[in-house]
C-alpha cells in the first residue's frame, strides 16, 4: 500500500505548526482551553486540506484566532496579553542582577502597550510573518499593521535603552 | 537587547514542546478518524469588478519605486505587442499547447545567468491619429544599487510625417532606486522576479495567491483589477511581463508551461512583429494581450495590446503606466549586462 499522501501532508503540517499554533492561542486562553483550540484548528486543516495554502501558518494561526474569539471560558477573564505575557515567560536561563532588572523593565514597558501592539510583536517575532500575513491574521490592513508594529518596536526599544542606561548608573 | 530578543524571550516554547510531546498521538488520531478532506470549493470568482476588466486585462499594470526622487518614466510601461501581418484562422488549442511546452523544453535546457544590470530595451510602436504609428525605443540597465533609464531614443513617425514634432531622447543615471512592479496582488522586485518557483506547480500557487490579491500592500486597485480578470487572461499578462524579466530559464520554462495549460488558447503562425521578426503569435480567448514568440517558442519577440486606452496614473511613488489601444511592443534585447552601458 503507498503512502497516504493527504495523511502525511497533515503529520508532517502538524508537527511543523503544533508549537506556533499553541503558543498563540495560550495568550488567550489557560493550558487546556488552548490546547483543545489548537486541536480544534488542526481538525479544521484536515478537513480542509486541500484549501490549506503554502505557507500555511499564517491560515493556522487566522482559524485559531477565530476559535478563541468565539471561546466563552478562556480560563483568563480579559487579561491583558502583557500580563499573560510575563506569566506564560520561561524563568531568565540565569539570574544575573542586570538581566533580571532589563527584563522587569522591558516587561513593564510591554505592560503599557495595547493588546494590538503587543499582538503585533507576537506575530512578528515569533512567527517571522511578513506584514501582509500577519494583518490577516490580525484581521487588519497590512499599513496598519506595519504602523502598529513600528510603534510598538520604538516604544519597546525606548524602554529597553532606558533600563540600560539607569543599570550603568548604578553601577 | 532588541525588542524582537525580548519577545522570543517570552515564547512559552518549555511548554509548547511538552504539550506537542503529550498531544500528538490524540490529535492526529482524532484527525484521521474524521471525515476525509473535502475537495475545496469552486473558486470564487470575483464578479463586482467586471468593469475594471479592459483595464486590468494586461495583469502588471503597475510600477512602484520605493523612492520618492524619481518616479520611473514610462520605460516600464506594460502593455502593447506584436505586430501580426498574416492572419491565418487560429490553429486548434492543442497546438498552442504543444508549441509553449517545446518552447518550455529549450528554455528549461539554458543556464542561468546573472550580472550586475538586468538590461532590456524595448520599442514601442502607437497608433497616431491620422494613421500610422510613432516608434520609439526604450533602453534600461536596472540594479538595486542604481541604474540607467534611456526614453524616447531613435524616435520616428512610420511612415515619415516631415516636419512632426518627435519626443526627446532622454537618459536618466539614478542611484539606489529599488522599482517594482506589481503582478495582481503582488508587488516584486527583480530580485523576487529571479526568486520565484521554477516549477509549474509552485508557480501556479505563487500566481493564485497574487491573482486572488494576496500579496503585498500595493495599491488595492491593482488587486482589484487582476481579479476582475479571468485566472487564464491573468497568466497570459503575466507571461507577458516574466518571460521578459529576470526571471530564471527555469522559471519562464514554468511560466511557458502554465501558460500552456490555460483553457481558450488561439495560436496563429507565420506573423511578424514590428521589428520585422517572425514568430507565432499566442493569444487567449477574451484577453487583449498577445504574445509573438519566436518559432522556437522559447523567446518572447513582441506583445500587443488591443484593449481601451488607460492613462497613465500617479499616486505617490506609485506609477500605474498607461496603456494604449493598439500599441506593440517589441523586445529588441535583454539580459544581464557586467556594466553601465553595455549590451548582451
Amino acid at each position: 500500500m503507498g503512502v497516504d499522501q493527504p495523511q502525511q501532508r497533515f503529520t508532517e503540517l502538524y508537527d511543523r505548526h503544533y508549537r506556533g499554533v499553541l503558543g498563540y492561542a495560550l495568550l488567550r486562553a489557560e493550558r487546556q482551553a488552548a490546547e483543545d483550540v489548537a486541536g480544534e484548528t488542526f481538525l479544521i486543516a484536515w478537513r480542509r486540506l486541500r484549501e490549506v495554502p503554502d505557507p500555511a501558518l499564517p491560515w493556522l494561526l487566522g482559524v485559531a484566532r477565530n476559535l478563541l474569539r468565539k471561546q466563552r471560558d478562556s480560563g483568563l477573564r480579559g487579561q491583558a496579553l502583557a500580563t499573560r505575557l510575563a506569566d506564560l515567560a520561561p524563568p531568565p536561563e540565569d539570574d544575573v542582577a542586570e538581566r533580571v532588572a532589563q527584563r522587569e523593565a522591558a516587561l513593564a514597558a510591554l505592560a503599557e502597550l495595547g493588546d494590538q501592539d503587543v499582538e503585533a510583536l507576537v506575530l512578528a517575532s515569533w512567527y517571522g510573518l511578513t506584514p501582509a500575513e500577519a494583518a490577516r491574521v490580525a484581521g487588519c490592513s497590512a499599513k496598519a499593521f506595519a504602523v502598529r508594529l513600528h510603534r510598538a518596536r520604538r516604544r519597546l526599544s525606548h524602554a529597553l535603552d532606558r533600563a540600560a542606561l539607569t543599570l550603568e548608573e548604578r553601577r | 537587547m532588541t525588542p524582537d530578543d525580548l519577545m522570543l524571550s517570552l515564547r512559552p516554547d518549555a511548554l509548547t514542546e511538552d504539550s506537542h510531546r503529550l498531544r500528538r498521538e490524540r490529535d492526529l488520531a482524532a484527525a484521521f478518524a474524521a471525515r476525509r478532506p473535502r475537495s475545496p470549493l469552486p473558486a470564487r470568482l470575483l464578479k463586482a469588478g467586471l468593469g475594471l476588466a479592459a483595464a486590468a486585462a494586461v495583469g502588471v499594470p503597475y510600477v512602484v519605486s520605493s523612492s520618492p526622487a524619481t518616479a520611473p518614466p514610462s520605460v516600464a510601461s506594460p502593455g502593447g505587442s506584436a505586430g501580426v501581418a498574416a492572419v491565418p484562422a487560429p490553429a486548434e488549442t492543442v497546438d498552442a499547447r504543444s508549441f509553449l511546452l517545446a518552447g518550455a523544453e529549450t528554455l528549461a535546457k539554458t543556464p542561468a545567468a546573472s550580472a550586475r544590470y538586468w538590461f532590456s530595451s524595448t520599442r514601442t510602436y502607437d497608433p497616431v491619429k491620422g494613421g500610422g504609428v510613432l516608434a520609439v525605443t526604450d533602453e534600461v540597465w536596472s540594479s538595486p544599487r542604481g541604474g540607467r533609464l534611456v526614453t524616447g531614443k531613435d524616435a520616428e513617425y512610420l511612415p515619415a510625417r516631415p516636419g512632426a514634432a518627435l519626443p526627446e531622447e532622454k537618459s536618466l543615471d539614478h542611484g539606489p532606486m529599488l522599482l517594482k512592479t506589481a503582478i495582481g496582488g503582488a508587488l516584486v522586485s527583480d530580485a523576487d522576479v529571479a526568486a520565484l518557483p521554477s516549477g509549474q506547480a509552485a508557480l501556479d500557487r505563487w500566481l493564485r495567491d497574487a491573482y486572488q490579491g494576496r500579496g503585498e500592500d500595493l495599491p488595492a486597485e491593482a488587486a482589484a483589477e487582476a481579479r476582475a480578470e479571468t485566472y487564464p487572461a491573468f497568466v497570459l499578462g503575466a507571461a507577458r511581463f516574466l518571460l521578459d524579466s529576470p526571471a530564471t530559464p527555469a522559471t519562464r520554462a514554468a511560466v511557458l508551461r502554465l501558460l500552456a495549460a490555460q483553457p481558450g488558447l488561439t495560436m496563429q503562425q507565420g506573423v511578424t512583429d514590428p521589428a520585422g521578426r517572425s514568430g507565432v503569435q499566442i493569444g487567449l480567448a477574451g484577453s487583449p494581450v498577445q504574445l509573438t514568440v519566436d518559432p522556437t517558442g522559447a523567446k518572447l519577440l513582441a506583445f500587443t495590446y488591443t484593449g481601451p486606452d488607460v492613462p497613465e496614473k500617479r499616486a505617490g511613488t506609485s506609477v500605474r503606466a498607461a496603456q494604449v489601444s493598439g500599441r506593440k511592443v517589441a523586445i529588441l534585447s535583454s539580459g544581464w549586462v557586467d556594466t553601465l552601458g553595455a549590451r548582451p
